[in-house]
């Protein structure tokens, strides 16, 4: 069940800053008034909101020390997601940074 | 990102102003939290901390920093600004180590040190980039 509900809280957490990015490049071209643009943009913020619920959910069971390095993972997937779904440029050094961020925020978590 | 900004419009600038409103919110949030802890009943739900001005004061921090996000998406490829943000995990224990006096063990200086030289690595291409703009 736990891990249920981390993979939905991360997966959470993607999908939301995806739909703000996405909503956000569509609000360029059409306008922040436009109605596929607020349905990009609220759907972002519902997206974090449940993130952030499940968060407190599962901090109410682990620790934040537990927790907190799997949160550093989000890092690494969403630069992932965001060239996938966002057809955004990857590079090696990219891809490197943003592991040793990943990696970094995880041993600042575990002391 | 051809368009020429004004500094305080530079969403480079701009995303430095979120992660520093993120740290600020962080490091309020841990002072109103400390300031009501000791009032009985309801401690569990967070919602006493309303009492603290401190509280407020993150929120309205909080609401800054959503907005700078928000401007920055519009801007930068999430597949930078995402990593970049992530300073504020060297900003917040540094806060709390120089406002709050809080303790950082030798292996989180590691941690730190790991996560600055990774937006390096991030950073040295924005910094072509940032010539453009």
């Amino acid at each position: 069940m736990a891990i249920f509900i981390f993979t939905i809280e991360i997966a959470a957490v993607v999908a939301g800053q995806l739909l703000l990015k996405h909503a956000m490049e569509e609000s360029n071209r059409l306008g922040f008034r436009d109605r596929r643009v607020l349905r990009l943009f609220f759907s972002g913020v519902a997206s974090l909101t449940i993130s952030f619920f499940l968060t407190i959910a599962l901090l109410q069971h682990f620790d934040l020390s537990f927790f907190y390095p799997i949160q550093g993972s989000t890092v690494v997937l969403i630069v992932l997601a965001a060239v996938v779904f966002l057809r955004e440029k990857l590079s090696i050094r990219l891809l490197l940074g943003s592991l040793l961020i990943s990696i970094g925020i995880v041993i600042v978590s575990l002391s | 990102m051809s368009r020429a900004f004004r500094w305080w419009a530079n969403p480079w600038f701009v995303l430095v102003l979120e992660a520093i409103f993120v740290t600020a919110s962080e490091v309020l949030l841990k002072v109103g939290a400390s300031e009501t802890r000791r009032v009985a009943g309801w401690e569990w739900t967070g919602l006493l901390s309303l009492a603290s001005i401190w509280i407020w004061v993150a929120i309205v921090f909080v609401i800054l920093s959503f907005l700078c996000w928000i401007y920055v998406l519009r801007h930068i490829p999430l597949s930078i600004a995402f990593p970049l943000s992530n300073v504020v995990h060297v900003l917040v224990p540094l806060s709390c180590w120089i406002f709050l006096g809080e303790h950082i063990s030798g292996t989180r200086w590691c941690g730190i040190a790991v996560v600055i030289f990774g937006l390096a690595v991030v950073a040295k291409p924005v910094a072509k980039i940032e010539e453009k703009l």
